[in-house]
């Protein structure tokens, strides 16, 4: 699970950021923070999903790899390239050309997915048919959309296809026949994956995440791209497909809708295999594939509320057009993807090279399976306390209230609710709020006094008492924590700072008039103070911050300069 | 209730037949519900109330403001809407009773389950109605005193 926080895809080259925010505001999931001018990622809510890597327009993201270096301790080393790659190139490039390549390049093996393909679609069209789930299904081998179930959608893991993506079958395949065939120790066999999106890398790379294991690196296809340009360039192309005999099932991976046409052909393929004259099953199949995030959830949205029964399978990917889309390709998604279909017509249907009896064999045997179960990581709740969540939540949308509501990201955050969030989460400050800010100075400069709300909201004071007094005006301010003091020195519209919180504060204020009192340094209110306080109708608000720092602020702010 | 027991309240309005936006309330209710740290199955039931109850008045009424309270010890969850109104309140609480029409049915709705759904998932339901004006419905799911401590 540390693991799973603790290695993140992206990397933010600061040499070329220009803090231009674009990233901050193609995040999907909301996770980009601008912190000193550099964009920051909170982690919980990452997703991987690579949409910044893609909005970037000064390439300033990147997708963190493991160096290549360590690879340099394998006796052998064996390439298994996602699908995409095999599509990336000029129309008479082949598979087998890029596969060439691959091995020109040192790869000792270059190992399709094809076989572990047609597994996972047979087990998957068993499932299918056994029809032993409730509501869809959701396709599971997009892990970015696996993570944004588990995140914001956990009453949905459940119809998650309890499956392992194919390219983990087709590692421990190959290691076991390369041990097999060689006598060499498991570990000196190199296994490296190509990718064309950074959550595969996180998944594949993080042994402890539900997916990895069986992969030593990953290689992103924009980082080999122009090496296996290179190699091809050199090479007599012969536009092949693939293997002898191999089946389209690996290329139905590419792009959207592939895998779903080759799921409903294996369906079909395996229900009249046990037909009995019965009425086909495969008939009354529906499949759903959707591509990119917004629309993702639309359909999750509707699954959760209980609709779109009548479909058997959603196949969800992030990426426009499925992964021939992920951000670390560099073809255009669509030369791409019509390749792709154009060698799914041209290859035999995968029904027609499964030996079904061996294929049955793997399903029953739980290679799979996944290696570890689905648990959801839902977003933390505003404070673990109930109560206490209830208190920042009405906070929360008070201080949206006062936000100006225009979404500019001036403040570092992507929305004025997010910053609303980051502030009762205590990751930001209301005072980070430009447009809020330049008015406060505004009013404040113009009679030197100021509303307690906008004190209170330009600080991230919490109120705890008095709500309905906060519209008096605050004259200036006073710190001490001596009541004789106060009695002597504070007077009408005066904000008393202290760290005092027994009763007798209340009684001071009320006699002396005093606009409102702030206890510093996280300090509560006793509960009599508080009762008190309300009874008065006296503003009573709290904060993390020090005497010091409230006094400083208010003092910047202009309040009874 | 003390004057200083925390209580969050939150207004929606939306206008009915305004099916590209339909679900966004209970969505909404969702998420803010989630923030709160109320364990999921409270949630659920919480969120397919606001569903039901925002779609009826997408489908069969006008326009609606809905509030989502929270206190300590419940959820209550009010849809006010301006509408037809509802002339036998005890029928349209009966499991497969819908008047809805054809392209409503062809949408996947109508099934009559929505108000049952909507009785099942609360802990008090009340449903008032003035024909010709509209319907007010308020569901009120309890949360379990342990949470609240
Ligand atoms: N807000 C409303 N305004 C007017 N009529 C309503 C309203 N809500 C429900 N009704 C009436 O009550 C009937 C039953 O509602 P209910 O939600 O149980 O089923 P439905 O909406 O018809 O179908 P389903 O909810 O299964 O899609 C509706 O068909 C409609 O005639
Ligand atoms: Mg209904």
């Amino acid at each position: 699970m540390s693991a799973v926080e603790t290695y993140r895809s992206l990397r933010f080259n600061h040499d070329r950021c220009i803090g231009c925010m674009t990233c901050m505001r193609a995040c999907t999931a909301r996770s980009i923070r601008m912190k000193k001018g550099y964009p920051l990622v909170i982690q919980e809510k990452c997703i991987d999903c690579g949409e910044c890597i893609r909005s970037c327009r000064e390439n300033a993201i990147t997708s963190r790899t493991p160096q290549v270096v360590d690879l340099a301790r394998f006796e052998k080393i064996v390439a298994i390239p996602s699908s995409p790659l095999l599509v990336q190139f000029q129309p008479d490039v082949g598979p087998s050309d890029v596969a060439e390549a691959l091995r020109r390049l040192g790869f000792d093996e270059v190992v399709s997915l094809e076989q572990a393909c047609l597994a996972y679609l047979y087990s998957l069209a068993e499932l299918v048919l056994s029809r032993r789930f409730e509501g869809p299904l959701i396709t599971s081998h997009c892990p970015t959309v696996t993570r944004l179930i588990q995140t914001l959608y956990p009453d949905l893991l459940g119809n998650l296809v309890p499956r392992g993506p194919p390219r983990e079958l087709a590692a421990r395949w190959v290691r076991e026949r390369l041990v097999r065939q060689t006598g060499l120790a498991p570990d000196r066999i190199g296994i490296v994956y190509i990718s064309p999106c950074p959550s595969k890398i996180v998944d594949t790379m993080i042994h402890e995440s539900p997916d990895g294991g069986a992969m030593h690196a990953v290689l992103p296809i924009n980082e080999i791209y122009h090496e296996v340009l290179t190699a091809l360039s050199h090479m007599r192309l012969r536009g092949e497909l693939t293997r002898e005999g191999s089946s389209s099932a690996d290329l139905g991976w590419a792009f959207l809708g592939g895998m779903s046409r080759n799921l409903r052909r294996m369906v079909y393929a395996l229900d009249s295999r046990s037909g009995r004259g019965r009425k086909r099953k495969a008939d009354h199949t529906d499949y759903l594939p959707v591509a990119q995030l917004p629309s993702v959830r639309r359909v999750l949205d509707e699954i959760e509320k209980g609709r779109l029964q009548h479909v058997d399978l959603v196949e969800c990917m992030a990426c426009p057009e499925g992964c021939v889309g992920g951000s670390l390709v560099v073809d255009n998604p669509y030369p791409a993807r019509s390749k792709a279909i154009e060698y799914l017509r041209k290859l035999p249907p995968p029904e027609e090279r499964a030996d079904f009896p061996s294929l049955r064999t793997i399903a029953r045997s739980g290679e799979l399976q996944r290696k570890h179960d689905l648990v959801a990581s839902p977003l933390p709740p505003l404070d673990s306390d109930f109560r206490r969540s209830l208190l920042l939540a009405r906070e929360k949308e008070e201080l949206l209230s006062s936000l100006p509501g225009i979404d500019c990201g001036a403040c570092g955050a992507p929305t004025c609710a997010e910053l609303a969030d980051d502030v009762v989460r205590s990751l930001a400050s209301v005072g980070d709020c430009l447009v809020l800010a330049a008015r406060g100075t505004r009013t404040a400069r113009k009679e030197n006094t100021m509303k307690l709300a906008e004190v209170a909201s330009s600080l991230s004071l919490s109120p705890v008492s008095g709500r309905q007094h906060l519209d008096v005006e605050v004259a200036g301010c006073y710190v001490s924590d001596l009541l004789s003091d106060v009695i002597a020195h504070a007077a009408d519209g005066i904000l008393w700072i202290t760290l005092q919180t027994h009763l007798n504060v209340v009684a001071v204020a009320k006699l002396n008039n005093l606009a409102g009192i702030v206890l510093v340094n996280g300090r509560q209110p006793a509960a009599d103070t508080l009762a008190k306080a309300e009874e008065e109708g006296l503003p009573l608000l709290t904060t993390a911050l020090t005497a010091y720092q409230v006094a400083g602020r208010l003092y910047e702010l202009g309040v009874g300069k | 209730m003390t004057s200083n027991e925390p209580l969050f309240v939150r207004q929606f309005r939306f206008e009915g037949k305004d099916f590209a936006n339909a679900g966004s309330v209970s969505t909404e209710v969702k998420a803010i519900l989630r923030s709160l740290g109320l364990p999921a199955p409270l949630v659920r039931r919480a969120s397919i109330v606001s569903y039901e109850a925002e779609m009826n008045v997408v489908i069969y009424a006008s326009s609606c403001t809905a509030t989502l309270l929270v206190d300590l010890r419940r959820i209550v969850l009010t849809f006010d809407d301006r509408g037809p109104g509802i002339p036998d309140i005890g029928l349209a609480m009966q499991v497969g009773y819908s008047t809805a029409t054809q392209e409503i049915r062809e949408m996947g709705f109508g099934a009559g389950m929505g108000l049952p759904n909507i009785q099942r998932n609360s802990d008090s339901l009340d449903v008032r109605s003035t024909v010709g004006h509209g319907t007010r419905l308020e569901a009120v799911i309890l949360i379990p005193p342990e949470q609240a401590s």
